[in-house]
């Protein structure tokens, strides 16, 4: 059955369907709370949150939206959420920690690969810079379906876009530097 | 075109988003500038390695986890809004935990604090309540032509009695005894160990006491409410004669006592000897008495043993002096002169009457043991 058949029996109440599609799409959205809330255990509580929530809403699923999208706009927002309530209750001084490891990375760059590299400097990012790369690269989003899930304006997701692979590009430089003087 | 215009080309380009014309001007830049060349290299190697960002998987399958909570309408059909809130699974049920423990804890908490308070006001009533009712159940007495009409007592069912009144007392001490032990044989009962008294106390059984006071022998009777609860009922049943009184008032647990009395504890949960108790010429029992009145002053110097055979009323010079089985002294009355006789008739385990017959008039008067006092009548 596929997706499109699932989904109409789902919202025609079958819980099978709709148990089977969130089956077909936990995996892409633990990656997305993983990616962006950078650990597991707040991944899974994301994740399961935005199973249960589509589980409530799958009526309200219109098929003019890529199912895709749709799911990817819940798991982000609740991703985005979660990290404005971390930051309120999150010090100034844990905020620095990246800067921390941006200081020691020269030493640990020779000895990590480069996907872990890329990982800690994604973990860097602002929120949203993240989340669009991660839409990007890790769901494969368009800018249009980017621009959608996140209810952004198309400009303002190339611009976090652009602006979040400039950031990447000057971190790894930094690592890549320490790298070769050590 | 510019550089900085170029590097937008160079971002576009890594999303496929330039068109062919767009494409060909970046390309012919890249060939003049060697700087941007760099930069482009470099975003596309970051560009291939983001497409290379590993595919993480969740530890355990996270549908598994949430499917008890997913409601299912009774059809089969998937229940739309049943689960009212898109909260964590998980994590919810951990954080429930800990606030149900908590609350569970502090209920706990507050019933341990209302039983030990209930307690501790309701002791002090209840022996308020026992005083106030020795004092009407011997008034009563005292009301009733029973001087001398006390059951008679055998020296075995003193013994039984005894016997009775020291288990009762003991499960008194005790405490209260779970519910299970309902089919328990009396005398096994205060053997159980003491365990917690909310279930007796919340679940009290109907009272068995009245039955008990009619019918002693039942060893097997229901005994399963708690000590304290039985105390009450004693209280609470109407005495239907004076045999079944004088149990009643034998199974009674003294109220709280002066200091004096807080000395009978021990003898009070020993068994008289029977020896001691058959022993006519040395303690003459209530029924005794009964059969003559008129107690002669060396009768009375003898001693009258009280209906449990554990005190003995008896006059020394001119003073009425109350011992127990060993001697010792609870009692001493006031002296009195003028020679005359002494009869005495006991109430109670704890109280008795005695009259000094003096030639011209006599004298009546009631000792009360555990006030330690003695009234003129």
């Amino acid at each position: 059955m596929t997706e499109p058949d699932l989904i109409r029996e789902a919202q025609a109440g079958d819980r099978d369907a709709l148990i089977q599609i969130l089956r077909n799409i936990e995996k892409s959205v633990y990656q997305t709370a993983f990616y962006i809330l950078k650990n597991e255990q707040d991944a899974m509580d994301a994740s399961q949150e935005a199973l249960i929530r589509i589980y409530n809403k799958i009526n309200t699923y219109q098929e003019k939206a890529k199912f895709t999208t749709w799911v990817q706009r819940i798991v982000t927002n609740i991703c985005i959420d979660h990290c404005r309530k971390k930051r309120e209750t999150v010090s100034i001084d844990e905020h620095s920690l990246p800067l921390e490891d941006k200081a020691n990375v020269e030493s640990e760059v020779v000895r990590i690969d480069m996907a872990k590299e890329i990982k800690k400097a994604i973990e860097l990012l602002p929120d949203h810079q993240r989340t669009v790369i991660i839409l990007r690269y890790v769901q494969d989003l368009s800018y249009h379906e980017i621009a959608d899930t996140l209810q952004l304006p198309l400009n303002t997701v190339k611009s976090h876009l652009y602006r979040a692979r400039q950031q990447l590009q000057g971190l790894l430089q930094d690592y890549q530097k320490g790298g070769v003087r050590i | 075109m510019s550089c900085s215009e170029v590097t937008l080309l160079m971002q576009r380009n890594l999303d496929k988003d330039l068109s062919p014309n767009e494409l060909a001007l970046l390309e012919e830049h890249l060939k003049l500038c060697s700087e941007c060349q760099k930069l482009n290299e470099s975003l596309q190697n970051l560009s291939l390695e983001l497409e290379k960002l590993p595919q993480v998987e969740p530890p355990v399958s996270i549908v598994d986890s949430i499917l008890p909570y997913l409601a299912v309408q009774t059809d089969g059909t998937v229940a739309q809004g049943t689960v009212a809130q898109d909260k964590k699974v998980f994590p919810r049920i951990r954080r429930d935990w800990k606030r149900y423990g908590l609350m569970i804890g502090t209920a706990a908490a507050a019933m341990f604090l209302a039983i030990s308070m209930q307690n501790m006001f309701s002791a002090p009533e209840r022996s308020a309540e026992m005083e106030q009712k020795t004092a009407n159940t011997a008034d009563h007495a005292d009301k009733v032509p029973a001087v001398g009409e006390s059951r008679t007592l055998s020296a075995d069912e003193n013994t039984a009695e005894s016997s009775r009144v020291e288990e009762h007392t003991e499960q008194s001490m005790v405490g209260t005894e779970p519910r299970e032990s309902l089919s328990q044989p009396t005398m096994e009962k205060s053997s159980i160990p003491n365990q917690d008294a909310q279930p007796s106390i919340l679940n009290p059984e109907p009272p068995k006491v009245h039955e008990e006071a009619e019918s002693m022998d039942k060893a097997g009777s229901e005994n399963a409410m708690s000590g304290t609860l039985k105390k009450r009922v004693v209280e609470e049943q109407p005495l239907e004669n004076n045999g079944a009184k004088d149990q009643a008032l034998a199974l009674q647990p003294l109220p709280e006592e002066p200091a004096i009395m807080q000395n009978f504890a021990a003898p009070r949960l020993a068994v008289p000897e029977e020896g001691a108790v058959s022993n006519e010429k040395a303690f003459k029992s209530a029924d005794t008495v009964e059969s003559k009145p008129e107690v002669d002053m060396q009768a009375a110097k003898e001693g009258v043993s009280s209906p449990d055979q554990r005190y003995i009323a008896a006059v020394e010079g001119q003073m009425m002096v109350v011992k127990d089985q060993e001697g010792k002294e609870y009692f001493r009355g006031h002296p009195w002169g003028g020679g005359g006789t002494v009869t005495i008739q006991w109430l109670s385990p704890y109280e008795f009457i005695y009259v000094i017959h003096f030639p011209a008039y006599k004298e009546q008067w009631k000792v009360n043991l555990p006030s330690g006092q003695e009234q003129k009548m």
